[in-house]
């Protein structure tokens, strides 16, 4: 069997600040299959967003990757050169962000960032035709006149369209979207959903869909890592991982959403997430445990597998499984 | 309970977090002052005896700063002259801040027409460059250090106005005010117990800054004449007067220069400490 | 029907674009953002009516304007039968003690150069609640009702998490022991595991304390866990009103079909899709006829002239629509083809 398009092992990011450092990333380990729709989620300070910086290699000094792999189509990207990675980077592997208005140029019109993003071709109008043809695929109303428009005369979700249409000019292999639809109303939230997961058929792109919201991640994706604390604490697929989850942070975050259709008690998580600074051994969820025992607290917590394809950080996973499953 | 009484009011519960420029400027400060008040002790010349035998003498250990033209001792007028240019500098930045911060804060909180009043007097000072409009009203005034002081204080007020009143305007929309309205607090309350204190800060870092500014400006105007009288010893007209003996005299120039720098460091230290101290904790 | 505890008829609230001296010079005509455009509801004591919409809709300028932080253009806001736009600054002290806000930004909404013990203190005291010996227990126990612990008085907002300063924005607002508490997004700065803690506290509190709750939120999940009635507001009205139950099992309006429809949900299939098409419009150009029109897959000639109002179509459910109050019992016919989410706006 032929490696995974991408292979996360064992991912560390640190960041040095002055309270000390900022354990970010703390042994990330997954895998994404090529076509596939894949979600890293978790709450802020998890570290999702900054798992899927370094898989752009995209962390800002002083922070940086300290351990671990990165294997996309075979190569390490940790130890590429600079300059091999800006060559991936927007051409095989794209990142849409949360906020479009600051990841676009103020300054440049919607058809001079897409003709950017489009390879070289002979002539200018064939650039142009090429970005009106994205502009199409990507939904964006009106979109002979857009081309000319700059981005703040464009609405959240038209942004959100600009950013997919770039992203898409190259054709890429693997699309990493964090948080995109977080800023936008529920409504237009459906339609950007509803659009990447048409386009990343059309395309047979990988897809990393970064999120805080297991609805989204619902709806959308075959994979799911949950992420906490900087790890990766149950991966599974998102039949599994909803129907049988063996983490006791997933039976937390499922049993914290209330839902339109049924009204259903909710069980809160008790307590905070923990500072990343300084973090000891054991397992960072024990605070906000209701099965954590000594063990959990004293060492290294291993990622056991429970499962066809299904693995948790819970030294009793199955315990608490049986728990959820009843 | 009583402890937590204490707390509230001393937030950093005994353990004060000192920052080095405070501690450092503060000391600077506090030597200079202490030199100002014992200039009579410290040193056994008068500061206007003239001693003609002396003149341009080169620094040595009676006179570690040289003497002037009129043979009178430079480290003498220096210390002496410490007293004057603090002063001036301390007073001249107390009236302009204070009424420019209040100024500011209630053009920005009210809006209308307390704004409209506030800022196209603003408008009107900042239009003509702030030292011509100082010796524009010291020369209406008279020169002395009075006018001197009523002339800075009527246009430094400006800055602090501005600066003030851009962030009372900034924080007036942020929702913890929208809440104390909500509590029914009365707009003094609001605007000087929760507004003020969160938009004093750069009024008050510019304030450490300004007191160099305005002693410089103290210096300019006895430079042209028109600040203290001679020949009380102020830093600037010493400047002005060492001027023409730079080839055979650097000393009488350089050492009240080497003073205003001195002045001007211990405040910028100080000024760095402070805003430290503005900062909000746990941020 | 007993005397509703706040009553809100025919709110107007309109902000006028600021205009330049070009702007006048060529008799442009003065633009306004329309943000609440006529807006009547009752909510009666200890009920708890959510008020949804999406951003822009003007939810949150009505909660203002009710708490007269904005000044109304027009209309009534009537709290326990005294209108409120009536009184000066002095004669709302009173009612202001009787009703309070918590807001959504818990970075923004609590002093930061304020001990969080002094910031309840300051409350109490300047209402004189409790003898002055018995305060500082009184805002021990504040921050004990709110799940902290009275310890944490001396600290500053800046060393709190997004969900205790938000729980200390509670306490604050509980210290005057109101009993109308509007919560203007309070949850959705928060996380998802802490939003369902501080959702879990604004149901105990409003058990424990009989409060009378106005929830404003875009989040249709939330409202449906905490709220009695609902209201949902499309650019500065309010287009559908009914009890939770009913709404959520029976919506009407073309508007609320689709916001329900595209709610990411937790075990159910994606639902089918409601070919909603395109954004809201500003709020400085609201569309003639019913404003929902332009993006109404249901719409008919009617709608395109004439604005429809509130009108009753259930017990206890009022929608602004005129398909929908055409057929009372049945509900909107079969949802048109659904098409593509490419559909252009406008």
């Amino acid at each position: 069997m032929s490696e995974a398009l991408l292979v996360v092992e064992d991912l560390h990011v640190e960041i040095p600040t002055r309270r000390g450092t900022v354990e970010a990333v703390r042994g990330a380990s997954f895998t994404v299959e090529r076509g596939e729709t894949f979600a890293l989620v978790g709450e802020s300070g998890s570290g999702k967003t900054m798992t899927c910086r370094a898989i752009l290699r995209l962390v800002h000094p002083p922070g940086a990757i300290t351990r671990g792999s990165i294997r996309f189509q075979g190569r390490d990207l940790v130890h590429l050169p600079e300059r091999e990675v800006q060559r991936i980077r927007g051409t095989t592997v794209v990142m849409v962000f949360q906020d479009p208005m600051t990841a676009l140029n103020p300054v440049l019109t919607v058809e001079e960032q897409i003709t950017e993003a489009v390879p070289r071709s002979p002539s200018p109008a064939s650039r142009r035709s090429r970005a009106l043809e994205l502009l199409r695929q990507v939904g964006m109303p009106d979109p002979e006149r857009r081309l000319g428009a700059y981005p703040h005369q464009l609405s959240g979700g038209q942004r959100q369209r600009v950013m997919l249409a770039i992203a898409l000019a190259r054709r890429p292999a693997l699309l990493v979207a964090d948080e995109p639809t977080t800023a936008l109303d529920v409504t237009i939230q459906a339609q950007i959903l509803r659009l990447i997961v048409r386009l990343q058929k059309e395309y047979e792109m990988a897809l990393i869909l970064v999120t805080h919201d297991l609805g989204v991640v619902y709806q959308v994706v075959d994979r799911v890592a949950v992420m906490y604390a900087g790890q990766v604490v149950e991966l599974a697929t998102k039949a599994d991982l909803f129907a049988h989850p063996r983490h006791p942070y997933t039976i937390g975050l499922i049993r914290s959403i209330p839902s339109v259709d049924r009204r259903r008690r909710l069980t809160p998580i008790p307590g905070i997430p923990p500072d990343l600074v300084g973090l000891g051994p054991g397992c960072p969820f024990a605070p906000r445990c209701a099965w954590a025992s000594d063990e959990c607290r004293a060492g290294e917590i291993p990622f056991l597998r429970v499962g066809e394809g299904h693995w948790s950080r819970c030294l009793k996973a199955l315990q608490v499984g049986a728990a959820a499953d009843a | 309970m009583g402890a937590l009484a204490q707390e509230v009011v001393r937030p950093s519960g005994g353990r004060l977090h000192l920052h080095p420029g405070l501690v450092l400027g503060g000391t600077m400060l506090v030597l200079l002052a202490g030199a100002a008040l014992l200039a009579p002790v410290l040193t056994p010349y008068d500061p206007n005896a003239q001693d003609f035998d002396l003149i341009l003498q080169a620094p040595s250990l009676a006179h570690p700063f040289g003497t002037d033209n009129f043979g009178r001792d430079v480290l003498t007028r220096v210390l002496y002259g410490a007293a004057i240019d603090l002063r001036i500098g301390i007073l001249a930045v107390l009236f302009p801040f204070v009424f420019g911060s209040l100024a500011g804060a209630a053009g920005g909180y009210s809006g209308g027409w307390v704004d409209t009043v506030v800022m196209r007097t603003v408008d009107v000072l900042t239009a003509v460059p702030f030292l011509v409009l100082v010796i524009a009203i010291v020369a209406f005034l008279g020169p002395g250090e009075v006018n001197v002081l009523l002339a800075i204080g009527g246009v430094g007020w400006v800055p602090y106005a501005r600066l003030v009143r851009g962030e009372v305007l900034r924080e007036k929309n942020l929702e913890y005010v929208a809440a104390a309205r909500a509590l029914g607090f009365r707009r003094g309350r609001i605007l000087l117990g929760h507004i003020l204190p969160n938009a004093i800060a750069p009024a008050v870092i510019f304030l450490a800054s300004d007191v160099v500014l305005v002693i410089l400006t103290a210096a300019s105007l006895g430079f042209l004449g028109l600040g203290v009288r001679p020949p009380a010893p102020e830093w600037g007209m010493m400047i002005a007067g060492g001027r023409e003996f730079l080839a055979n005299g650097w000393w009488v120039a350089a050492m009240p220069g080497f003073a205003c720098m001195y002045t001007g460091l211990a405040f910028i230290l100080l000024g760095d400490g402070i805003a430290d101290l503005l900062r909000v904790r746990g941020q | 029907m007993p005397e509703p505890l706040l009553e809100v008829r025919d709110l107007v609230k309109h902000f006028p674009l600021p205009r330049t001296l070009l702007d006048a010079a060529l008799r442009r005509p003065q633009e306004t953002v329309r943000a609440v455009d006529g807006v009547s509801f009752r909510l009666s004591r200890g009920k708890t009516l959510g008020l949804v919409g999406e951003s822009g809709c003007g939810k949150s300028t009505l909660g203002r304007c009710i708490l007269r932080l904005y000044e109304a253009d027009e209309g009534e806001v009537r709290f326990g039968g005294v209108d409120l736009m009536r009184l000066d600054e002095r004669e709302l002290v009173p009612f202001r003690t009787r009703m309070q806000v918590v807001f959504q930004d818990p970075y923004a909404s609590l002093n930061p150069r304020q001990a969080v013990g002094h910031t309840l203190l300051e409350v109490l005291d300047v209402h004189e609640i409790g003898a002055p010996g018995e305060r500082r227990e009184r805002m021990a126990h504040l921050l004990t009702q709110v799940g902290l612990s009275p310890g944490d008085a001396h600290k500053y907002p800046g060393e709190f998490s997004g969900g205790q300063r938000q729980r200390i924005g509670i306490a604050r607002a509980l210290a005057v022991e109101p009993e109308l508490l509007i919560a203007d997004e309070p949850l959705s700065a928060l996380d998802v595991s802490i939003q369902a803690q501080i959702l879990q506290l604004l149901l105990d509190l409003r058990t424990s304390l009989g409060l009378t709750m106005l929830f404003i939120s875009h989040d249709l999940r939330v409202v449906r866990y905490l709220c009695d009635e609902v209201a949902v507001m499309y650019l500065g009205r309010i287009v559908e009103r009914a009890a939770t139950e009913d709404l959520f099992a029976n919506p009407r309006h073309p508007y609320t079909i689709a916001l329900l429809s595209a709610v990411p949900e937790v075990w159910s299939r994606p639902r089918d899709e409601i070919p909603i098409e395109g954004e809201p419009p500003s709020a400085m150009r609201i569309p003639r006829g019913c404003r929902f029109h332009p993006r109404c897959p249901w719409k008919v000639e009617r709608c395109l002239a004439e604005s429809p109002a509130l009108e009753r179509v259930r017990p206890d459910h009022e929608v602004a629509c005129h398909v929908a109050t055409a057929r009372p019992a049945a509900g909107l016919p079969e949802a048109p083809a659904a098409r593509p989410e490419t559909a252009p706006e406008g």
